[in-house]
C-alpha cells in the first residue's frame, strides 16, 4: 500500500458519500460538454448549419454559467463532506500525518475524483451528444441534421476547465483542512448534533421577506425595472434562505405537536430525523436553488431579449435594403437590377421588391412656429400607396379628404412621443409653400426609414397629384423614389 | 533506561476572567523502558487530561515532559506529527480503525506514512499479527470482525513501528468479558516478549490487574502506587482495596468481571 493507494481506499470506502457528490459533478460535465460540443462543432463553426448563430450566443452565456453554478456547487459539497471527515482527519494526525501528508491526501483524492467525473462526464455527454443535436436542430427548424462528431477543443475545455475548477477548490479546502488542534477534530465526532431550534422571527422574517420579494416582482412595471429589481433579487435570496432554514423545520415541529399523526408507527422516526437532516440540507438547498433560478433566469433572458431583438429589427426595418433615388431617371445610388443581382448571387431570397414615389417635403413645423429647430423633413406619399403598404403590414391605415393629412412615425415605441402636435401645420416643398391640417399621426414604419423617408407624410390621393403635378420640371428633384427590398430565409 | 519522565506536569483550564480549574496538579512520573503502568482514578480525576499531555495533542500549563528523551512541548507542528509517528503508539477504547481500509492496511498504516519499503512492511507485520493471534483476519475489513479482534489489530498498530511508549485508553472499556480477557493478555506478552512500554488508562480493575504497577490519581494529583507481585488474582484484591480508600465515582464503566 502506497500513500496513493490510501488516497484510492478513501474515496472507495467512502464511496456512498461521495457518490451524490460525484453525480452532480458527472452532470455539470454533461452539460458543459454538450453546449461545448455544439459551439465547436465543425459545421458551426463553419457556419453551415443555419441558425446556429441566434443560439450561439446564449449558449456561450449558458457556459459561464454552469462554471459559475459549479464552482459554487462543488464548493459547497466539498466543505461539507469535509467537515463530516473531521475525525478521520484528527486519527491520521494522531497518527503523526503531518500536515503535509494531509494535504497531498487530500489533493489525491480530489484529483481522482475530478478524473472520475470528468471521464463520465465526457463520456456520456459523447453518447448522449448526437440526440442533443438532433434537438437542436428540430428547434433551430434549419431542417438540416447536425452530424455526430466529436471536436477536440470541446474535449480538452471540459476536462481542462473542470479539472482547473476541481483544484482551485481542492486548494480552498487544503486551506482550512489540518488547522483545527486535534483535540477539536477527535471531540468533533463525539459532540452531539444540537437539536434544530426553530425562532420565530427568522422564519416570519423569511415569509415576509419572500412575500415581499414576490408582490414587488408581481408590481413591477417595465418602468419600476430598474429601481426594483435589486431589491425583489435581495429579497428573494435571503427569503428563500429563511425558508429551507427555518420554514421546513417549523413545518416538521407542527406536525410533531399533532400528535395523533406523529406517534403512528414510523412517522415518528421519519418526522423527527427530518427535522435534523432538513437543516443540514437547507444550505445546499439553497445554494441550488439560487444557482438554478440564476441559470433559469439568465437563459430565459437570454432567448427573450434575443427573439425581442429580432421582432424589433424586423419591426423597425420591415425592409432590409432600402434607399432614395432624387428625381426623374438616372439612378445615382445604384441600379436596382444590380441589386437583385447582387442578393441572389449571396444566395439570399427575395420575397418582396416595392418602390414607393412620393414627395420631399421641407421644414414641416406647427403653423405660426418661427423656431428652426423644430422644423423636419418627411417624405410625402399618397393616400392609397401608404395604406396598401399598411395592408401587407397589418399596420392601421388612413382615411383623408382635402386638406388632411396624417403623420407616419418610424418606430412604434414612438407612440407616445410625438414630435409635433396636430392641428394646422407648414411645410414647403421646393420653394411653393403650403399649409395642411395634421389629424392623426401613427407610429410604426411601413417602409424602412432611409433618410428623407424616415417620416412619411400621408394626404389625400388628389391632393397628392396636385402636388406631383406641380413638382414636375425643373422642380423634378422633389420627386423621391424610394426602392425597397425584403429578404428573407 | 526511562522512557517517560515528567516533573511538575499542570494543566490548569480555564483560568482567564473565570475560575481556574487545575485538571492536573505537579504529577511527577517516571516510567522505564518495558514497564506496564496503569492509571486509575475516579471520573474528572484527571486521566483524560493526563493521556492527552503525554499524547502531545495538549499542552501543558507548567512542568516538563520527557518522552524517550525529548520534550515535544518544544517541537515544531512538523516535527511533533513525527514525534508523534515514531515515538508513540495509541490505542481507544472505540478502537478508531479506518473503516475505509481492510484490516491489514489499517495495521501498517504507521510505516506507510514513514515511506517503509513493501518488503519490511511484510517483514514485521507477521510476528506482530501472530503474537496477537489476528493472522487469519489481515484480508478481512473492519466489520466483518469481532470487537476483540479489532482491538487486537488497533493494538498490533500501535506496536508496528516499535514506539518508545504505548498508550492505551479504557481499550476494553468496550469489550466483554470474554474478550477484555483476550487484549489484555496479548497485550501483557507484548509486554513480555518485545519489552514494550505501556501506559494504560483505566477505569476497570480486572484491566488493570495485568499491570506491573498501578498508580491512582485523585483530584489530579498523584494519589497512591501499587506494585504487583507473581500473583495477578492477588493483585486485582489490592486495586480494589486501593479503589475503596480513593473513593470516588467509578460507576461510569460496569466492572462486573474479574
Amino acid at each position: 500500500m502506497t500513500f496513493r493507494s490510501l488516497a484510492l481506499s478513501n474515496v472507495r470506502g467512502n464511496w456512498r458519500a461521495y457518490s451524490a457528490f460525484i453525480l452532480s459533478s458527472v452532470f455539470s460535465v454533461l452539460i458543459f460538454y454538450l453546449y461545448a460540443a455544439f459551439l465547436l462543432h465543425p459545421d458551426v463553426q463553419s457556419g453551415e448549419i443555419k441558425g446556429a448563430l441566434q443560439v450561439k450566443q446564449g449558449m456561450l452565456a449558458c457556459e459561464f454559467l454552469i462554471i459559475v453554478f459549479s464552482f459554487f456547487f462543488v464548493l459547497y459539497s466539498n466543505s461539507a463532506f469535509m467537515k463530516t471527515r473531521k475525525k478521520e482527519f484528527g486519527l491520521f494526525t494522531l497518527f503523526g500525518m503531518t500536515r503535509g501528508q494531509i494535504r497531498k491526501m487530500v489533493l489525491y483524492e480530489s484529483a481522482s475524483i475530478a478524473a472520475v467525473s470528468i471521464a463520465a462526464g465526457i463520456g456520456l455527454g459523447m453518447l448522449f451528444s448526437k440526440l442533443f443535436f438532433l434537438a437542436l436542430g428540430a428547434l433551430l427548424g434549419s431542417g438540416e441534421t447536425i452530424r455526430f462528431a466529436v471536436p477536440p477543443a470541446a474535449l480538452w475545455m471540459t476536462a481542462a476547465g473542470f479539472f482547473a475548477l476541481f483544484m482551485i477548490i481542492t486548494l480552498l479546502t487544503l486551506f482550512r483542512v489540518g488547522r483545527s488542534e486535534i483535540v477539536e477534530l477527535l471531540r468533533e465526532a463525539r459532540k452531539p448534533k444540537p437539536e434544530p431550534k426553530l425562532s420565530v422571527w427568522a422564519a416570519v422574517l423569511g415569509f415576509l421577506t419572500l412575500g415581499g420579494g414576490y408582490a414587488l416582482a408581481m408590481t413591477m412595471t417595465s418602468r419600476t425595472f430598474l429601481v426594483l429589481s435589486l431589491p425583489v433579487i435581495g429579497l428573494t435570496v435571503v427569503g428563500t434562505y429563511f425558508l429551507y432554514a427555518q420554514g421546513s423545520v417549523a413545518i416538521l415541529r407542527l406536525l410533531m405537536r399533532r400528535k395523533r399523526f406523529y406517534y403512528d408507527r414510523t412517522k415518528m422516526l421519519t418526522v423527527s430525523q427530518l427535522v435534523y437532516k432538513m437543516k443540514d440540507n437547507a444550505r445546499l438547498l439553497f445554494v441550488i436553488t439560487v444557482m438554478s433560478a440564476v441559470v433559469l433566469s439568465a437563459s430565459g433572458t437570454v432567448y427573450v431579449l434575443q427573439q425581442l431583438q429580432k421582432s424589433q429589427i424586423l419591426d423597425h426595418a420591415p425592409f432590409a435594403i432600402g434607399f432614395i433615388e432624387r428625381g426623374e431617371g438616372a439612378h445615382q445610388v445604384i441600379d436596382p437590377a444590380e441589386v437583385v443581382r447582387i442578393v441572389r448571387e449571396e444566395g439570399l431570397h427575395i420575397t418582396r421588391q416595392q418602390e414607393l414615389s412620393g414627395l420631399l417635403g421641407e421644414h414641416l413645423a406647427k403653423e405660426g412656429s418661427t423656431a428652426r429647430k423644430d422644423e423636419f423633413d418627411a417624405m410625402i406619399v399618397s393616400e392609397s400607396d401608404y395604406n396598401r403598404e399598411a395592408k401587407v403590414l397589418g399596420r392601421k391605415t388612413a382615411a383623408l379628404a382635402g386638406d388632411e393629412a396624417v403623420l407616419i412615425l418610424p418606430y412604434q415605441e414612438m407612440e407616445s412621443y410625438r414630435p409635433i402636435q396636430n392641428g394646422a401645420i407648414r411645410l414647403s416643398i421646393g420653394n411653393e409653400r403650403l399649409k395642411l391640417q395634421l389629424t392623426d399621426q401613427l407610429a410604426g414604419a411601413v417602409t424602412s426609414p432611409v433618410l428623407f423617408a424616415t417620416y412619411l407624410l400621408v394626404v389625400d390621393d388628389a391632393r397628392y397629384a396636385q402636388l406631383n403635378a406641380s413638382a414636375a420640371p425643373p422642380e423634378s428633384a422633389r420627386q423621391l423614389r424610394l426602392r425597397l427590398v425584403r429578404l428573407g430565409a | 533506561m526511562q522512557v517517560l519522565k515528567t516533573q511538575g506536569l499542570s494543566k490548569v483550564y480555564g483560568a482567564k476572567g473565570g475560575v481556574a480549574y487545575h485538571a492536573l496538579d505537579q504529577i511527577d512520573l517516571s516510567v522505564d523502558k518495558g514497564e506496564f503502568v496503569g492509571i486509575m482514578g475516579p471520573s474528572g480525576s484527571g486521566k483524560t487530561t493526563l493521556l492527552n499531555l503525554l499524547a502531545t495533542i495538549d499542552k501543558p500549563t507548567s512542568g516538563t515532559l520527557e518522552i524517550g528523551g525529548t520534550n515535544p512541548v518544544n517541537l515544531s507542528e512538523r516535527d511533533i506529527a513525527l514525534f508523534r509517528r515514531r515515538e508513540l503508539g495509541f490505542v481507544f477504547q472505540d478502537f478508531n480503525l479506518l473503516d475505509t481500509l481492510p484490516i491489514k492496511e489499517n495495521i501498517i498504516l504507521p510505516l506507510v506514512l514513514e515511506g517503509a519499503k513493501p518488503a519490511v512492511i511484510e517483514q514485521k507485520l507477521r510476528p506482530i499479527a501472530e503474537l496477537l493471534g489476528i493472522q487469519n483476519i489481515l484480508s478481512k475489513r473492519t466489520y466483518e470482525v469481532s470487537g476483540g479482534q479489532k482491538q487486537r489489530a488497533a493494538i498490533a498498530r500501535a506496536i508496528i513501528h516499535e514506539p518508545s511508549l504505548l498508550l492505551a485508553d479504557e481499550l476494553t472499556g468496550n469489550l466483554d468479558s470474554k474478550s477484555a480477557k483476550d487484549v489484555m493478555s496479548a497485550l501483557q506478552d507484548l509486554n513480555d516478549r518485545l519489552s514494550a512500554t505501556v501506559l494504560l488508562v483505566t477505569h476497570d480493575p480486572f484491566s488493570a490487574s495485568y499491570c506491573k504497577r498501578v498508580l491512582f490519581i485523585k483530584d489530579g494529583k498523584l494519589f497512591s502506587e501499587i506494585r504487583r507481585g507473581v500473583n495477578r488474582q492477588a493483585f486485582f484484591q489490592q486495586i480494589l482495596d486501593a479503589l475503596s480508600v480513593l473513593g470516588g465515582n467509578f460507576d461510569d464503566v460496569p466492572f462486573a468481571r474479574a
